[in-house]
This record gives structure tokens, sequence and C-alpha cells, in this order.
């Protein structure tokens, strides 16, 4: 009994408690599965503890540098913005990174089973939004229940997971069908509402379907706008300087700066938001590097008629000129809402520039699908809308947790319903005394 | 032979279309040694390739590099992978 325990507190401290650890195994057994040689088991799993400290470390750069807007708009606007006590999406990473990892696997391993036994026959395999989606949730969980037995909690988050990596593409498949004509692939990322909705309010222009967004041409001159190193810089940066000239240099260099003059703080903040990105992008990749195929490979065998659901660039060919259109509509709609959110006192929205691209781009795609160029823009419009809404909702919904992280990535699935699933849970945990 | 798959945000489509272009090669049993890599646009110049797989939308951006450049319509085609490998290493006398 004693060595038992003896046992279970050596893994609690060396493994699961060591946020990226676990991810290493996960991968490490891909690998092995794979049959992979021993020198590319090793490095493959070392890399992918890595990219997991990685993106908790750049996710702590990018809270850091887009934290002083909750301040300077409060003084430009006087809304009270309080993100005390809160864990903080890096600190989160960190003390629930080994759940998040469990519950991705194990979602995984449920979304197979969905698809071998049901009708529903799709497996997710964009691996990055799958520990986004499981990250947010999982907060908007622990926002109710603190302490939760960890046990029930992987079994159910892993449950939960595979339901919705199942569903989502199952769901979004008409719709997709609308874009690329036939079943090859499937759409599986969390812009999944967004795409959905600017579908289906594309259809308001019906009539002029035909006249596609494909036959417009978008000037050389703008393609520097598709780089997220590049836009995120500029939009930030943009941002700040406007934020820091009407809260007033007074204030911003006794308040804000420490002392730093405020034009040049404010252009080093914009890049400094851009860092993050870019350092968490290049995390990203090296964290499910060696698990993407561990995953294909294990649904291949399980479920060999799979439709593979896939992350949201593979729309972009079928109508390139729509991405630019409903990323420039989504970006223009969420800078516009800023302005009004801010003069009318309701919220201080800081626009997410990589879901303005991710889920813009799609949106237009699939609005152009049912409505052409003005389906495309309309979509755009429509998702811009959501996205500054749901930023509203999540980060009250997140306020203990990682309301810092939903003040920068906005994917539909995981800012228009989490305070709607924190109120079910709420509710459940009246009921059931939990 | 460094290859390298390129996307927009060098993480989920180029882990995809590395998959399986590694897949590809594996079957293709070819007799010089090859690294597949996945990147971003933007760190694709840096990565000085000899061969790049990307898709239609990021043909321009990854043009002007001296790599031979591969357009994908179908990340998940190994056919269209396998064929458009073979037509290139061919060209070049490596197959």
């Amino acid at each position: 009994m004693e060595l038992l325990l003896g046992i279970s507190n050596f893994l609690k401290t060396y493994l699961f408690d060591q946020p990226g650890f676990l991810i290493g195994i996960v991968a490490f057994v891909g690998l092995l599965i794979q049959k992979k040689g021993i020198s590319e088991v090793i490095s493959g799993s070392v890399k992918s503890v890595i990219g997991f400290l990685i993106v908790s470390t750049a996710a702590g750069i990018i809270a850091g540098a887009v934290f002083p807007i909750a301040d300077i708009l409060n003084k430009i606007i006087g809304i009270e913005v309080s993100t005390a006590g809160a864990i903080g999406q890096e600190g989160f990473i960190n003390q629930w990174g080994s759940e998040i990892t469990i519950i991705m696997t194990g979602s995984f391993f449920v979304n197979i089973l969905i698809a071998r036994f049901t009708k529903a026959k799709f497996v997710y395999l964009t691996v990055h939004q799958m520990f986004w989606m499981i990250f947010v949730y999982l907060a908007a969980f622990l926002e109710v229940v603190p302490v939760p037995n960890i046990p029930m909690l992987l079994v159910l988050g892993s449950i939960l997971g595979g339901i919705y990596f199942t569903l989502q593409p199952a769901i979004t498949q008409p719709f997709l069908r609308k874009v690329t004509g036939n079943d090859n692939f499937a759409y599986g990322h969390t812009t999944s509402f967004g795409v959905i909705v600017a579908s289906i309010v594309g259809n308001v222009f019906k009539g002029k379907k035909e006249q596609t967004s494909e036959d417009i041409k978008i000037p050389e001159k703008l393609s520097f706008l598709k780089e997220i190193t590049v836009s995120t810089a500029l939009i930030m940066t943009l941002l700040y300087t406007i934020g820091v000239l009407l809260a007033g240099n007074t204030y911003i260099v006794e308040n804000i700066s420490e002392g730093q003059a405020p034009i040049s703080w404010a252009i080093n903040q914009g890049l400094t938001v851009s860092l993050g990105i870019t350092v968490l992008l290049v995390g990203v990749n090296m964290m499910i590097a060696e698990i993407v195929p561990a995953f294909r490979g294990i649904s291949q065998k399980i479920v060999p008629n799979a439709i593979p659901a896939l992350d949201c660039p593979v729309v972009f060919s079928f109508a390139p000129t729509a991405v630019m259109l409903g990323f420039v509509s989504t970006l223009s709609t969420v800078i516009i809402c800023t302005l009004i959110f801010g003069v009318t006192g309701f919220y201080s929205l800081t626009p997410p520039v990589i879901t303005t691209f991710f889920a813009g781009g799609p949106a237009g795609v699939f609005g152009n699908s049912t409505g052409g160029w003005r389906g495309a823009v309309l979509g755009g419009i429509v998702v811009g809308l959501l996205i500054s809404f749901g930023q509203a909702l999540t980060v009250g919904a997140l306020s203990t947790t990682v309301a810092d992280f939903a003040r920068w990535s906005n994917d539909l699935d995981y800012a228009v319903f989490p305070y709607f699933f924190r109120k079910i849970i709420e509710f459940l945990a009246m009921i059931f005394h939990f | 032979m460094k290859v390298y798959a390129i996307c927009g945000a060098g993480v989920g489509t180029s882990t995809l279309l590395k998959m399986n272009i590694e897949d590809v090669y594996k079957k293709l049993n070819l007799n010089f040694t090859y690294r597949i890599y996945n990147t971003s646009v933007s760190l694709a110049k840096s990565a000085n390739a000899d061969l790049i797989y990307s898709f239609q939308s990021f043909e321009k951006d990854v043009q002007d590099m001296s790599a031979h450049v591969i357009i994908i319509n179908n990340l998940m085609d190994l056919e269209e992978i396998e064929n458009k490998t073979i037509e290139y290493l061919k060209s070049i006398n490596k197959i």
C-alpha cells in the first residue's frame, strides 16, 4: 500500500505536475506506435515538451503585452476592467497542462470511437485547436468548480470533447459542401460557428450568388496583411498609438509606461504582441508535430473510411479573394465595434487580430458560396460582430482563470459559448451539489 | 535535400502536408538523403529549402526563393503529392 502511494506520489510530482511532460509522453507513445527509430523517438518527444513550454512562455508574453490595454481604456472611457486575482493563461497552462493533455488524448479516442460506431465518420485532425478548445472550456468549468474531482473531470472532459470533435465537422459538412462540392474532407476548426452563420447570411444575396468574389482582383500591395507577424504588429501598434494619444502623455508616463515616452512605449507594446504570437505559433508547431501523425495513424487503423476534419485554410484555395474580403470585413467590423463599445462605455474590446484572419477568411469563403462577393462581405461583418460581443461575454465568464486569453483569441466556438456553458455548469452544480 | 511544407501560420495545414509528404517519400524508397520540415510563409525565406511544397494561396509568396516549388491542391491526396514529386525528381534525375 505504501509502495503504491509512493509510486503514485512520485508520478504526480515528477510527471503529472510538470506541465509539458505529459505531452512528451503522448508524443513518445505515438512515435513508438509509428515504429520510428530510437533517435527519432527521443528527438520528437523532447521537442514536443519544449514546444509546450514555448507555448506557455509565449502566452505570458502576449498576456503581458495585452494587459495594459485595460488600464488605458479605463482612462479613456472610464470602464472599470479588473483582472486582479486571475490565474492568467500562462499560469493556467502550467497548472492544468497535464489535465488538458489527457483530456485532449481522451477526446481523440472518444472521437474515433464515435466515428467507428456511428454514421458520423469524421476524425478531427486539427490538434492545436483541440488544445485551445479544451483549455477554454476547462477554465470555464473551473470557474464554477475550482477544486474538481480530477478523474471525473478527465473522463467527462474526454467524452464532451470527443462529442464536439465529431459533431462539429458533421454539422458543418452541408455548408462546406457548398464550397468544395464534395465530401473528400471536412472542416475541423473552432471557427465553425462563424462559417456556418456566414454561409446562412450569404443567402441574403442568393440571387446574386454567381457574382463571385473570384472575379474581383485584389491589389498585390495588400498581400502583406496575410502574414500574421506583420498584420498583428502593424494593427496592434496602431491601436496602442491611438490609445496612448487619447489617454494623454502624462497619464501614460506616470501610470503605464514606467517613464518611457508614450509613443515609443506604444510601438514597443504593439510589436511585443506580434512577437508573442509569432513565437507561440513556432511553439505550437513543435508541440503538435509528432502528435498529428500519431493521431492520424491510429485513426486510419480504427476508422479507415473516415473523413478527415481539417484546419480552416483548406478552404482558402476555393476562393482566395473571398478570404481577403472576409478578413478585411471582419477586421473593419471589429475595429468599429472597438470604437462604438468604447464610446458607449459598454466594453473595452481588444481586436483579436489573429482571429479576424482565421475566422474572417473562411467566413468570406462560405459567404461567397451562397451569396457571391456580397455574401463574403456580409459574412465577414456578421462574424466580426459575433467575435466582438463574444469577447465581451467570454472575458466576463472567465474572470478568475483565463480572461487574458479571451482578449486576443476569440475563435467563435470558444468565444460565443463559454458564457452559456458556465451558466449550465452553475445550474448543474446547484442541483447536484458538486 | 531540404524539403519544406509551407503554409500561412506554419501550424495546421503544413504539419498535415509534411506528414503526407513523409509517407510518399517513404513509399518511393528514394536513394538520397532528405529531411522534411514545415514552417510558415514568414519563416520560409530563412529556411533555405531545396524543395518547397505549398498551396495556391502562397504561390506568389514562395516564388522568389531559390527552391523549386510544387503546388498541392489537396493536401490529403497522396496520389497528387506522389505524382508531382515523381515528375520533379525525374526532371532533376534523382529518380
